[in-house]
């Protein structure tokens, strides 16, 4: 689901600014290595999300000593992010909801 | 969500920074995974691999990420642009000749397009431009102006017509304001203030016509068109109360009209309409004899919801209610036509031949550019199959395609826009005086929108259709054709055959119409035209009923007349000349009459002829033969008896069984009061030969013609001069002005012309549309001469080896030129038969222009085939001539 890759690549960054491989491995071990981003969708939502203003992005030097982008959180991508975990919030618990029921 | 389009602008500019730093995020992740793999003790070459493979598609996925902040469509449609440029540039001779092709095609489509939309399709520049109608009386079959008479009932009992205006246009001699203004003949247009009001046209200064402007007395007020206020008044804004003189009469000028009313309204014989004054009508002129004087102009609105087929309906059945009512409504009918149709007049045929044949020289470009394509395709065959085997989807190769060969149309389209544009240019500078409609001709943006749908649909046409199949081949079938041996395929050969055969049949029936119209044109204009036309001078006077009136004796008029013709013929190198009310080939003027002792019953029994009254010079100034009996001499003085001259055309009709001489006819002026009370009784005492007198396409009609001074009633005061000259008629224009002068110098000399020029605008229209049709036929068999050369070069090319091969096995020179020139040969054959079929199919869209020619005239139809068939031969020799060149060793390596 684009969206659910949307809302965890912005889940990812609010805290700090990270590169989009470590966006892809703070979400696996977040997850505990339940959830492995295809790498090949990361790139292009980060791209779209830059685009469509909720991330901005710089280059800075990594850890490592090498370049590297950096992408960060917007005003617009955290009130997204607000709207997008609350509507996953009740799509969840509804979905919980109904398999609880005997 | 959606990506600003902002976003993608900006991106457009940082295109290389974008992609760089793609690349550089994509190779940071990858260094990144390969690291961690190598860690867990994979080596290093491996672990990039598995980094590599972990990530997936790179190429990809950079691919799908670029198109994220760009326009993949405009992109590839660009790219699509380009790759098609490169591919028509690379071929030059072709895109030259494709585009030419295309460009005469759509060219001469716009330019007739062009001028059927001037006079066929535009909508008029009024208000309720559809809801206005013309009404006409149709008399004996063909269709007259109304009466007032017949007009005021038409209008009071019709629920169709919301309005119904009459209106007239006279000649009148008219000065400015000027004091030393000399008055010149114009056309003044006499109509109610609701004429106007009907055309939705208000007035640019000033006011229209008050009822109380329409009744006597009050109606010595005009309205200006804005174009005489600006050459005679310097578009003065002080010109409302200033006067005109008018037929010696002032009127005072009380608004200026903008120069919306089209030329065409009122035809242009005389000129076009420069003002008007009120139409003033009194209460005779609805009386029962008055219903007789027809010839007025109509301009009608329909009640919204009414069609002009409603219209005429009703009018037919009032029609028959008056007939009754009004004995010279007998046998009359009516017949409403919308204003729009009215517009095209003689045009109409015209155009619809030109439409036809441009269609024709349509379908040869687009049949040539078709072909060229085909013999292309078999060449590009092998690049498409390939490009198709490597992955390239079918829509994409049409949409390469399709941009190709739209760019081809368009191209060829813009070059065509320009080609109409200057031929109209050329047409609008030529447009003759008696075609008003044409100077409405313009490149404006319907005509560009219909270039342009033109264009696409050509390339549509001719390039993309064609292509279809092209693309739906498959690898096999390429590699097995195998590079330059392939043959094409036995059905493209058909394919290309047939479009020969049509271009043929198309440039037959062209060449057919062309010669048929320049054969009925030759006739026309070198028919006998029954008098001696070489160096005589016309010109036309009008007398102003102030000083010349015409009732109750028309003294001064006589006086007149005998003045100006006596000082006519002392101008040194005039031989002849006449005043009189008519010359040929036109005579608008005829009149009813009894045979002596035949007396009609009814009015509506009465035969009509063409009347004119004339001096006693007018036959030997014009130089028409005397058959029987004598001229008018200078004893017919006014106080004896009446005589008359017929033509023979009355003569064979009325008196067949006997002599015609000293025979009365009783001539009755039905349109003045009552018949009985204006009967004049006259002797023929002479016949002479016949003269066109309803045009030269026209057989002559009966004709009666008296002598003005015997006939007080019927001298008026227009009056026509003919002079022959001893040189060229044009040099004595000046002293007939002069004689004019010296007689009256209020008097303009107008309407100046020798008679050639008279009868040259004859046949201005056939004159007109007989050249663009014969400049279209060039075209068209130009078209085909490419046509059939270029599928015989390629028939000659696609045989190579099998030439070769007949060759080595001990072909003459002679049976293979047999071999080419008998394809070509029969190729042609039935592309003629098919045109000569088809010409006379469509014989309808030509007959209104043949004169004393029909369309199986046996030289035409002899000689067109035999032309044709020898262009086609021609066209056929030179790739027959290369094939009997091929060196058989050579044709036969090349396989």
């Amino acid at each position: 689901m684009q969206g659910t890759l949307d809302m965890l690549v912005l889940k990812a960054l609010t805290r700090e600014s990270l590169h989009g491989y470590a966006v892809a491995e703070w979400i696996r071990a977040t997850s505990r290595d339940v959830l492995r981003v295809q790498e090949g969708a990361l790139y292009p939502a980060l791209h779209r999300l830059e685009l469509a203003g909720m991330l901005t992005s710089e280059w800075a030097v990594s850890d490592k000593g090498r370049r590297a982008k950096y992408y960060s959180l917007t005003a617009a991508g955290r009130k997204h992010l607000a709207t997008e975990a609350q509507s996953w919030h009740q799509l969840s618990g509804a979905i919980a909801l109904v398999m609880r029921t005997a | 969500m959606r990506i600003p389009l902002i976003q993608r602008l900006r991106a457009l500019f940082r295109r290389r920074r974008l992609d760089a730093d793609l690349d550089d995020e994509l190779a940071f992740h990858l260094d990144m995974r390969a690291g961690q793999i190598e860690q867990t003790g994979v080596p290093h070459a491996d672990a990039a691999r598995a980094a590599r493979r972990q990530f997936g598609n790179v190429a990809g996925i950079r691919e799908h990420m670029r198109d994220l902040w760009s326009f993949p469509s405009a992109e590839a449609l660009w790219r699509d642009i380009r790759y098609g440029a490169r591919v028509l540039a690379r071929a030059p001779t072709f895109t030259i000749v494709a585009v030419l092709t295309i460009a005469l095609g759509v060219g001469a489509n716009t330019a007739v397009f062009s001028v059927a939309d001037a006079v066929l399709l535009r909508p008029l520049p009024f208000t309720h431009a559809d809801r206005l109608v013309r009404l006409y009386s149709i008399v004996g079959g063909s269709p007259i102006g109304p009466s007032v008479g017949d007009a005021h009932d038409f209008t009071t009992e019709s629920h169709t017509l919301q309005s119904l205006v009459v209106y007239d246009v006279w000649r009148k001699n008219v000065s400015g304001n000027a004091p030393a203004e000399r008055p010149e003949q114009l056309r003044v247009g006499l109509v109610p203030g609701e004429f106007f009001t009907a055309l939705g046209v208000t007035p640019r200064m000033g006011r229209v016509f008050t009822p109380e402007e329409v009744r006597p007395g009050n109606d010595k007020v005009v309205v200006l068109t804005e174009r005489y206020w600006r050459s005679h008044f310097g578009a003065s804004p002080s010109v409302l109360g200033q006067a005109v003189r008018i037929n010696d009469e002032p009127y005072t000028v009380i608004g200026v009209m903008p120069d919306v009313i089209p030329d065409w309204l009122d035809g242009a014989e005389f000129g076009p309409t420069l003002m008007w004054t009120p139409y003033v009508l009194a209460p005779e002129d609805f009386d029962a004899m008055h219903h007789g004087d027809r010839g007025n102009g109509t301009i009608g609105v329909l009640r919204p919801g009414m069609t002009a087929a409603m219209a005429t309906a009703e009018m037919q059945r009032i029609a028959g209610e008056l007939a009754e009512r009004y004995p010279v409504n007998r046998g009359v009918s009516a017949r409403v036509v919308p204003l729009a149709d009215t517009r095209a007049g003689s045009l109409r045929p015209t155009l619809v031949l030109l439409l036809t044949s441009v269609a024709m020289i349509l379908g040869l470009a687009c049949a040539n550019v078709a072909g060229l394509i085909m013999a292309r395709h078999t060449a590009r065959h092998h690049e498409i199959v390939i490009r198709a085997s490597l992955g390239a989807g079918r829509w994409s190769l049409v949409r390469q395609l399709a941009a190709e060969y739209l760019m081809l149309a368009l191209l060829g389209g813009a070059v065509g826009l320009v080609a109409a544009w200057l031929g109209g240019i050329a047409v609008v500078r030529l447009h003759p005086a008696n075609l008003p409609q044409l100077a409405e001709v313009r490149i404006d943006a319907r005509v560009l929108l219909y270039t342009l749908a033109l264009s696409v649909g050509t390339g549509v046409m001719f390039g993309i259709i064609p292509a279809l199949p092209a693309t739906r081949g498959n690898l096999g079938t390429a590699i097995r054709e195998g590079g330059r041996s392939g043959t094409g395929g036995k059905r493209r050969q058909t394919e290309q055959q047939a479009l020969v055969v049509a271009q043929i049949a198309c440039c037959v029936i062209l060449v057919l119409w062309t010669s048929l119209l320049v054969k009925s044109l030759l006739r026309l204009e070198h028919q006998d035209s029954g008098f001696r036309a070489e160096r005589l001078l016309t010109a036309h006077v009008t007398l102003p009923p102030v000083r010349y009136p015409d009732r109750p004796d028309p003294g001064p008029i006589e006086r007149f007349n005998q003045q100006f013709a006596e000082r006519l013929r002392a101008i040194p190198g005039v031989r002849d000349a006449t005043v009189t009310t008519f010359f040929p080939p036109v005579n608008q003027y005829s009149r009813s009459f009894t045979l002596d002792g035949r007396a009609a019953s009814r009015l509506d029994d009465m035969p009509r002829a063409s009347f004119g009254v004339v001096d006693d010079q007018y036959r030997t100034t014009l130089g028409i033969p005397m058959i029987e009996g004598r001229d008018f001499a200078g004893s017919d003085i006014a106080t004896n008896p009446p005589v008359i001259l017929i033509n023979q055309a009355l003569a064979r009709k009325y008196f067949a069984d006997r002599d015609p001489i000293a025979q009365r006819l009783v001539l009755r002026q039905l349109s003045q009061g009552r018949p009985d009370t204006i009967a004049t009784t006259a002797a023929i005492i002479g016949v002479i030969g016949n003269t066109k007198n309803h045009g030269l396409a026209v057989e002559p009609e009966p004709e009666i013609i008296g002598l003005a001074r015997q006939m007080p009633d019927m001298n008026a005061g227009f009056k026509y001069i003919v002079v022959r000259t001893t040189s060229d008629p044009s040099l004595a224009i000046e002293s007939v002005r002069d004689a004019l002068r010296s007689i009256d110098p209020e008097l303009p000399l107008s309407q100046v012309a020798t008679i050639d020029a008279v009868m040259a605008e004859q046949t201005t229209d056939r004159r007109l549309s007989t050249t663009l049709l014969g400049l279209f036929t060039v075209g068209g068999v130009l078209l085909a001469i490419i046509g059939i050369y270029g599928v015989i070069s390629y028939f000659v090319a696609q045989r190579t080896k099998e030439i070769g091969l007949r060759v080595t096995l001990g072909a003459k020179r002679a049976d293979i030129l047999w071999l080419v020139l008998g394809t070509g040969l029969r190729l042609a054959v039935t592309g003629i038969v098919i045109g000569l079929v088809g010409g006379f199919a469509l014989e309808r869209v030509l007959s209104r222009f043949l004169f004393l020619v029909t369309a199986t005239d046996p030289t035409i139809v002899i000689g067109v085939p035999i032309v044709i068939a020898g262009i086609a031969i021609l066209a056929c020799y030179l790739p027959a001539r290369r094939a009997t060149n091929l060196d058989p060793v050579i044709a036969l390596r090349e396989s």
